[in-house]
């Protein structure tokens, strides 16, 4: 499998009589996207904003990101409203520096729970953004309403499906008419069997609508461990609806540059050997099923002949356990690994890191803690729709001003910021 | 939690499905619950059996209170609704 | 040129060995021992003024009286810092030179010392104790030197250190927010790349061990004990009127269960965030037993059920409040005569 993701650097977005791309500006015709999005009727209605990095701006509402592409051949984004053919092969392109994010207040129908869609906040300015993959990224915004009445899972498949019919417009109009800048080529190429073989170990949550991820467009609930080409991560495979954990959720758009897979390849034939991918699931409810998890997946990286491993995961609480106990089971046959995660450790950094550890993880990447208050400063605008956020849902859903000033108590909210593929520069250190 | 009240003197019986977790941060008596959305339940048995199945692990959990221990011990009920 | 006090005991004060661990706390001008080999370390730029010698068990068991003679000494020759050890693996002069800096700290100047990581002292200083890593025994000296020396200087000329990992002292406990140069994953590959070619690497976190608790004597009957239910899954009230968080909890409650037979659903409700909460939902007594300890309690399983039950959420949750919840839960048992607990955990 050979993938040749053709890449248009964007460094701009506005508004224009047609979408293009000139100078790293890209014009996106509003109105046309706008109607495509709402040729789906459980789309009520559909306004887009543009917002660039670094302005005195905040995302709010948001239910995921995606990078455009398209594919020459064969289905983009497979299971979205086109046929299921695996992808990671051939001709994709890209617009780099952009994201579609949909935004939308989806219907909290619950008090307590996992699966309750809760307020998915960016930055756009300040250190902060960093954390964010909205940060760096030209954004379009998809400000989204739904019919009334929709259940959960239709909700949360039409948002999804509105920013990939939209992110695959631009990458196809794009395509048709602009040189690519560059060509990047992924392919897990024979090299030098002295090379140690290294496994991504790859670590998702799925458990329904609101709190799940989609492989070809379907729920990962059921998954037992996998091996996937690291290729279908970069060309669309994997689509995040974790909603409902706004700081442990792996974006979509994390995904297509997954940046555990995109250094393994500047690796291999370096200084390793690039094996596979192993996708697993975690926060199974009983210890049966982690063991399953961690049996299953130990023994795929060991089919690859793996030396080494790279851990991440996603979720938090008992979702580490599949994370250790795999890493324990790796360990034990000489496969020697390293574990990216978050911690908690309190606000101060005084308190317990983690809750769970196997004598084994003598090897862990910091991605910084989820406990420090984040003060929220006033910003200039406010973008997802309307101008205030819902917050704690265990009283019913309470409103509060968006634009700020405002300190949320730690970093449930905060969108991906506990950077779980390691796409972040933040952590934290013994001092 | 569990272990502050312990150390005060009172035995703490703690049910839980994360045998291994309770094990790892040294809680003394833990009784295995039967999966984390319902340690003390099982929906997929009839109210009948159900309420059967919590009564005898209740049960299993207060006498465990009268168990002398040494350090983290795991004690598991015997109820065919316990996978 | 930095004024520092050296600590040391009873045989790196050249006194003598075991028969010399009462010794009292006395001072010697100048470097004594060890203090010698840091003086050469520092080449001019810091000397030894003064050496506190203390026996180590005149230090440990007779605290009234070695303390204030640290302290007097301390204040006398106001140093820069304070340099206690190196204490190898010696659990006493451990403890001693934790003390000496924790005086030290009291006084507001800055001081360091150095133990082997498996000195039961660590555990008790904790967060706040400067520590070098050493070897066990004392033939690790001269390894154990360089970097007691050149951390002494910083902390004497109040420089500002870096990560424990940067400036070579072990963890206490605390971590800071970081900006690294290099994404996570970059910083993995590295790692691992380090594993994979047998070279030494650095975990960015490390493992924590979890204290024991003396098991609390077991109930001797049954029959006659009252009992008391406690969860951490969240399930209060309907409409959750005391406003329990559903992750990160800082407060736990109580409910009078008293005259209730069991948990009626839609009269209680599971707010936990960290679990699908639609099978407590249908029934709370999944989760807290109500119904099946009323049953056992007229059955004369045990005497009586108290008439509370403890709440909180365990998701997110900081250990120290845990901890802390505990502990005052604890308090409430206690008063009201409850000898036995069930916790339930989700």
């Amino acid at each position: 499998m050979r993938l040749e993701r053709h890449v248009h650097d964007v460094t701009q977005v506005a508004f224009g009589a047609r979408t293009e791309l000139s100078g790293g500006q890209l014009t996106l015709d509003r109105e046309r996207l706008a109607q495509i999005v709402l040729a789906d009727d459980r789309l009520a209605s559909c306004d887009i904003q543009l917002a660039a990095p670094g302005e005195s701006a905040r995302v709010v509402h948001i239910c995921d990101t995606v990078e455009p592409h398209w594919r020459t051949a064969g289905p983009t984004f497979p299971g979205w409203g086109s046929e299921i053919r695996s992808v990671g092969d051939g001709e994709t392109h890209r617009l780099a520096g952009v994201g579609v994010t949909a935004c939308c207040e989806l219907p909290w129908r619950k008090t307590g729970g996992i699966q309750i869609p809760r307020e998915n906040i960016a930055e756009l300015r300040g250190q902060v953004a960093e954390l964010s993959p909205l940060g760096s990224v030209q954004n379009v915004v998809l400000e989204l309403s739904l019919r009334d009445g929709l259940p959960d899972e239709e909700c949360d498949r039409a948002v999804h499906q509105a920013e990939m019919v939209v992110a695959q417009d631009l990458a196809r109009a794009i395509a048709a008419e602009h040189t690519a800048d560059r060509v990047e080529a992924f392919e897990l190429t024979l090299v030098d069997p002295g090379l140690p073989r290294v496994v991504y170990m790859a670590q998702i949550t799925s458990q329904g609508p609101f709190a799940g991820t989609f492989y070809y467009g379907g729920y990962l609930d059921r998954l037992m461990p996998t091996l996937v080409h690291p290729n279908e991560f970069l060309d669309g495979a994997l689509v995040d609806g974790n909603v409902a954990g706004p700081n442990i959720r792996i974006p979509t758009i994390v995904h297509q540059n997954n940046p555990v897979i995109t250094e393994l390849y500047r690796e291999h034939g370096r200084t390793l050997c690039f094996a596979g991918v192993v996708l697993s699931r975690g926060h199974y409810y009983g210890m049966d099923d982690k063991h399953r998890v961690a049996q299953q997946a130990s023994k795929l990286a060991r089919w690859l002949n793996a030396r080494g491993a790279i851990f991440t995961w996603e979720n938090a609480g008992n979702g580490l356990m599949e994370t250790m106990y795999t890493l324990q089971a790796c360990e034990r046959m000489g496969i020697k690994s390293v574990l990216i995660t978050f911690e908690h450790g309190g606000a101060r950094g005084d308190d317990s890191p983690l809750q769970f550890y196997v004598p084994e993880a003598i090897a862990m990447v910091s991605s910084g803690s989820m406990d420090e208050p984040l003060p929220l400063p006033e910003v200039e605008r406010v973008l997802g729709g309307g101008d205030t956020i819902r917050l704690n849902p265990q009283m019913g859903g309470e409103r509060v001003a968006a634009r700020g000033p405002l300190t949320l108590d730690w970093r449930l909210e905060m969108y991906a910021s506990a950077g779980q593929a390691g796409q972040t520069r933040y952590a934290r250190e013994d001092y | 939690m569990a272990k502050e009240i312990e150390r005060t003197g009172i035995p703490v019986a703690y049910v839980t499905t994360l045998t291994s977790l309770a094990e790892e941060i040294r809680a003394n008596r833990i009784v295995a619950g039967v999966r984390i959305p319902h340690p003390v339940g099982n929906p997929v048995l009839g109210a009948e059996t159900e309420r059967d199945l919590r009564t005898t692990m209740t049960q299993r959990a207060l006498e465990v209170l009268t168990e002398p221990v040494e350090g983290p011990s795991v004690f598991r009920v015997d109820h065919p609704g316990v996978r | 040129m930095l004024a520092v006090v050296h600590y040391v005991n009873q045989f790196f004060g050249g006194l003598g060995g075991e028969e010399r661990a009462d010794e009292p706390v006395h001072v010697s001008v100048g470097a004594v021992g060890p203090g010698r080999g840091l003086e050469q370390q520092w080449a001019g730029v810091a000397q030894v003024v003064a050496t506190i010698i203390g026996g180590d068990n005149f230090v440990s068991s007779r605290r009234a009286e070695a303390e204030p003679a640290i302290r007097a000494a301390l204040e006398e020759y106001q140093p820069d810092v304070l340099v206690a050890g190196p204490a190898f693996n010696a659990g006493r002069y451990g403890l001693a030179c934790g003390s000496c800096c924790r005086i030290a700290a009291e006084l507001g100047i800055p001081s360091v010392t150095a133990m082997s990581p498996e000195n039961p002292a660590l555990a008790i200083h904790g967060q706040h104790l400067y520590a070098v890593p050493t070897g066990e025994l004392a033939s690790s000296m001269a390894r154990a030197l360089p970097p007691l020396a050149r951390l002494a200087i910083k902390l004497g000329r109040g420089e500002p250190l870096g990560s424990a990992h940067q400036e070579g002292y072990l963890p206490r406990g605390l971590r800071r927010d970081v900006w690294h140069a290099n994404i996570a994953a970059r910083r993995a590959i590295d790692m691992l790349t380090q594993r994979l070619k047998g070279e030494p690497f650095a975990s960015e976190m490390p493992i924590e061990q979890f204290d024991s608790v003396p098991p609390a004597p077991p109930l001797r009957t049954l029959a006659s004990a009252r009992v008391a239910v406690v969860s951490t899954g969240g399930i209060v009230p309907r409409g959750n009127p005391d406003r329990l968080r559903e992750y990160n909890s800082v407060a736990w409650r109580r409910y009078r269960i008293a005259d209730l037979p069991r948990l009626e659903p839609g009269e209680w409700e599971p707010i936990h965030g960290g679990y699908d909460s639609t099978y407590a939902r249908e029934d709370p007594n999944r989760v807290v037993p109500l119904d099946a300890l009323r049953k056992l309690e007229s059955d004369g399983a045990f005497a009586a059920l108290h008439d509370y039950y403890y709440v909180t959420v365990g998701v997110g949750t900081a250990v120290n409040n845990a901890r802390r919840f505990g502990e005052e839960i604890a308090h409430e048992l206690h008063a009201a005569d409850v000898q036995g607990v069930i916790l339930t955990a989700t």
